[in-house]
């Protein structure tokens, strides 16, 4: 005779073994199937204009006036078919026609005026303070004016997502940061914070199809976890792989694809305060004292590149005759001795600071820089600071002696990475000469590409032999792709991740 | 018993006032949010416009009275970073809090309750042995460590068994079992030891003189006087499930209520920190009255008034 308590006891006895015997669906994937992508953290809102950066939802979702091309090293139309400067301070940018947003509203050039009058007051708003304003020609033209010449305009606009001002309007800011509506190549499908996002190929995209039916965002915070999950078949491509992983991930049949970053990494040596780090010889010291080639092997399993100035390859207004420093701890110690300091003697102990896991390998970086300081006499301690203290400390000036962090070119213009070094500039903190001021805002506001260029080779020049920071090295984006991914041999970089071109297939 | 749950009520009430105060002033002097809201470019002028828009340019009592104000409405505030009400944020959240904690109290209560028995009950035998090895691992092992071995060497192998996410029974495994191996360690230590104490004692010698089978004297009257601090430590100990929890979310990428806090905290989002800890504390209290309620189940001696 069944009681009611047994008769509950077995329903959840046959529950439970329901449970455990329930088999998942396997991902049948073909061409243009779900694409999975493993990365982290989330973004805390899904509106293009509430922060700088660019992410993997914003890059699908959206599209911008001007974007990067296929190789991600130069400047190619997206939403303007073209432009031309009417005088220094206007840019006339011609739209192109037929595009409309997910929902069937139309683009056009007032949709292009909301867009500039709305970034005017979110926190991406200072990424585009030099423009004044955008005036509507026609339904297809607009102009931009600035507040004085800007050539770095156009690498700018790749961060300007365009938005819909009739959506934006009928259900406001923060609906349309939770459920966003664009042009681009894949439509938003839904979202679950720290969880994951869905995006759905956009079929009446104006330009060419994106090759993956869906895409899931996966949010997975642990690296290692991340890196299980694609060797479980769950996941097909792993942003931000340490490199230690390689052999794992190698030899189950997948791929580890790198690709330098846009950003580099630099130890800033405060010339501000004073003391010993005030005189540009032992600035200098402290750039022959590394040996950057050996922890560029080591930490980085060879995964970065030596850099001489703020800029590489495929940025405007990169001087290619810049030369890093060499290894020299001899001249090293010279120019400490010339300075009053022979092998660090009357030199104090400098803190030496640096965020953990913000960079890869920032903190093993500051360790092995720290090591070799010390070879020629130069004493540090090691500070590891949280982020959050680390930035708040960065930006109101009263930061350690010596400290690492990343500067990120994503524009592709060498004004953002110059101009931060004037005198009251964000990053400055060795330079107190008003004619290397006029010299870096000169090149900044320049219109001829070829001064312009010469320009920024006497800026490097005047930089090498400041010596304000530590000239460190490019890192490169490392990521693990399952063996099913196509397209994906050549990496895109981290800080501007489309994957239109990547499907997966059985 | 009505006169004691109105006193324990309003005491929980006021615990969660005097929180709500150290929260709001302690998560202030973790440093300035409105950095966390510009860009690194920013001029001061634009700082301060920020600093007015998150509404901290106010004096610090009026911050708090809004702050309290909003709460006993039901509404945390706003939060600028994922621009939405910070309710819905915290909401999203309960659920998979809810099911981590749940499904590990029920494995590790349901498991370790008869191996602790078991344990005292063949004190010093093999089986003794073994459990309290077990136990000592379990404790010893970091929580991260457990899940990241669970994930290398169960879920990569084991097709149904997911290697984390949000989900369903299958996603709960491992998680579930990670934590309750820690939980479980103390709980069967405890246990064992507590049985033991009571099976030392006259009324337990006097079952077993007139003819109690073992198995009505181990369950009927050791366990049940072994019980009370059983009990206590199951409530205690799901203030460090909680914390638990948080390294565990990240290992196996379950968003909880940790991740939401460990996150804002993080990025400096006042009025989330404020919301997750008023949470907990809540969450905390709860669970303490239940204890003392159980209290009075377990041991017919025990009354309030």
């Amino acid at each position: 005779m069944n009681t009611p308590r047994s008769r509950r006891t077995w329903l959840c006895a046959v529950v439970a073994l329901g449970w455990l015997l329930a088999t998942p669906a396997i991902a049948q994937s073909e061409e243009g199937g779900r694409l999975i992508v493993a990365t982290s953290p989330d973004w805390p809102s899904l509106d293009p204009q509430s922060q700088g950066t660019t992410t993997l939802a914003y890059v699908h979702i959206f599209d911008a006036l001007v974007t990067l091309n296929e190789t991600f090293d130069e400047l190619a139309p997206q939403l303007a078919s073209a432009w031309t400067m009417l005088d220094d301070n206007t840019w006339q940018f011609t739209l192109r026609q037929g595009v409309t947003f997910h929902n069937g509203e139309p683009f056009n050039a007032e949709a292009v005026k909301f867009t500039v009058d709305r970034v005017k007051g979110q926190p991406a708003g200072t990424y585009f303070e030099m423009i004044t304003g955008a005036e509507v020609v026609d339904e297809f033209t607009v102009n931009f004016t600035t507040d004085g010449p800007y050539p770095g305009l156009l690498g700018r606009l790749t961060g300007l997502a365009i938005v819909p001002p009739g959506y934006i309007g009928e259900v406001g800011d923060d609906a349309f940061a939770n459920e966003p509506i664009g042009t681009g190549p894949f439509e938003f499908v839904s979202w679950v914070r720290d969880s994951h996002t869905v995006l759905r190929r956009n079929e009446n995209y104006w330009g060419e199809l994106a090759r993956a039916a869906e895409m899931e965002i996966r949010i997975i915070p642990d690296s290692t976890a991340a890196v299980s999950a694609l060797l479980a078949n769950e996941v097909d491509i792993v942003f931000a792989v340490d490199p230690l992983l390689e052999s794992t991930i190698v030899s189950a049949g997948h791929r580890v694809v790198s690709q330098p970053a846009l950003r580099l990494l630099y130890a800033f040596l405060r010339g501000d305060q004073g003391g010993p780090l005030a005189d540009p010889r032992v600035r200098q010291a402290i750039n022959y004292a590394v040996d950057r080639e050996t922890i560029m092997e080591t930490v980085y399993s060879g995964r970065a590149d030596p850099i001489a100035t703020f800029t590489f390859p495929g940025v405007v207004g990169h001087d290619p005759e810049a030369t890093p420093y060499p290894y020299d701890p001899e001249r090293a110690r010279e120019l400490l001795a010339e300075a009053g300091y022979p092998d660090g003697a009357g030199m104090p102990t400098f803190e030496f600071c640096t965020p953990e896991n913000r960079y890869p390998f920032d903190r093993e970086s500051a360790e092995a820089l720290s090591e070799y300081l010390a070879d020629v006499g130069i004493r540090t301690e090691i500070q590891i600071l949280e982020w959050g203290v680390f930035l708040e400390r960065f930006l109101n000036h009263n930061i350690c002696d010596i400290f690492l962090a990343g500067v990120h070119n994503i524009p592709l213009d060498a004004d953002q990475a110059f101009t931060r070094f004037v005198r009251d500039g964000t990053h400055n903190y060795w330079n107190d000469d008003p004619a290397v001021d006029e010299l870096i805002l000169a090149a900044a506001r320049e219109m001829n590409p070829e001064r312009r260029d010469e320009l920024y080779a006497e800026v490097n020049a005047v930089l090498k032999e400041q010596a304000g920071l530590l000239f460190l090295w490019r890192l490169h984006d490392v990521y693990a792709a399952h063996e099913r991914v196509n397209g994906f041999d050549a990496a895109v970089p981290a800080d501007y991740p489309r994957l239109t071109h990547v499907w997966v297939s059985n | 018993m009505t006169i004691f749950l109105v006193r324990r009520t309003v005491q929980t009430l006021l615990s969660l006032l005097v929180a709500s105060v150290l929260i709001f002033v302690l998560v202030r002097l973790t440093g300035d949010p409105v950095l966390f809201f510009v860009d690194d470019q920013a001029t001061p002028e634009q700082i301060e416009a920020v600093r007015v828009r998150l509404g901290l340019s106010d004096p610090l009592p009026v911050q708090y009275g809004r702050f309290l104000g909003g709460v006993l409405q039901g509404d945390f505030g706003y939060s600028f970073r994922n621009r939405s009400d910070v309710g819905p944020l915290i909401g999203a959240r309960v659920g998979p809090t809810a099911t981590l904690l749940g499904s590990t109290l029920f494995v590790s209560v349901i498991a370790s309750i008869p191996l602790g028995v078991l344990a005292a009950r063949f004190r010093g035998t093999v089986v003794d042995q073994v459990i309290r090895l077990v136990s000592v691992v379990g404790q010893a092992m970091p929580i991260f460590w457990t899940g990241l071995l669970l994930i290398l060497y169960v879920a990569t192998r084991v097709d149904w068994v997911p290697t984390g996410g949000l989900g369903g029974p299958r996603h709960l495994l491992l998680p579930t079992i990670t934590l309750s191996l820690y939980f479980m360690a103390r709980l069967v230590r405890l246990t064992r030891s507590s049985v033991l104490e009571v099976l030392q004692q006259d009324f337990v010698r006097t079952a077993s003189a007139k003819g109690l089978r073992d198995r009505a004297v181990l369950y009927k009257h050791a366990l049940r006087n072994a019980a009370i601090p059983i009990v206590t430590v199951i409530g205690l100990q799901i203030g460090g499930l909680l914390s638990g929890a948080i390294v565990l979310e990240n290992v196996f990428a379950w968003p909880a209520m940790g991740t939401l806090l460990v996150n804002a905290v993080a990025s400096r989002d006042y009025p989330v920190v404020q919301a997750c800890v008023l949470v907990f504390v809540f969450i905390f209290a709860v669970i303490n009255l239940v204890t003392d309620l159980f209290y009075a189940a377990i041991d017919p001696r025990i009354r309030f008034s």
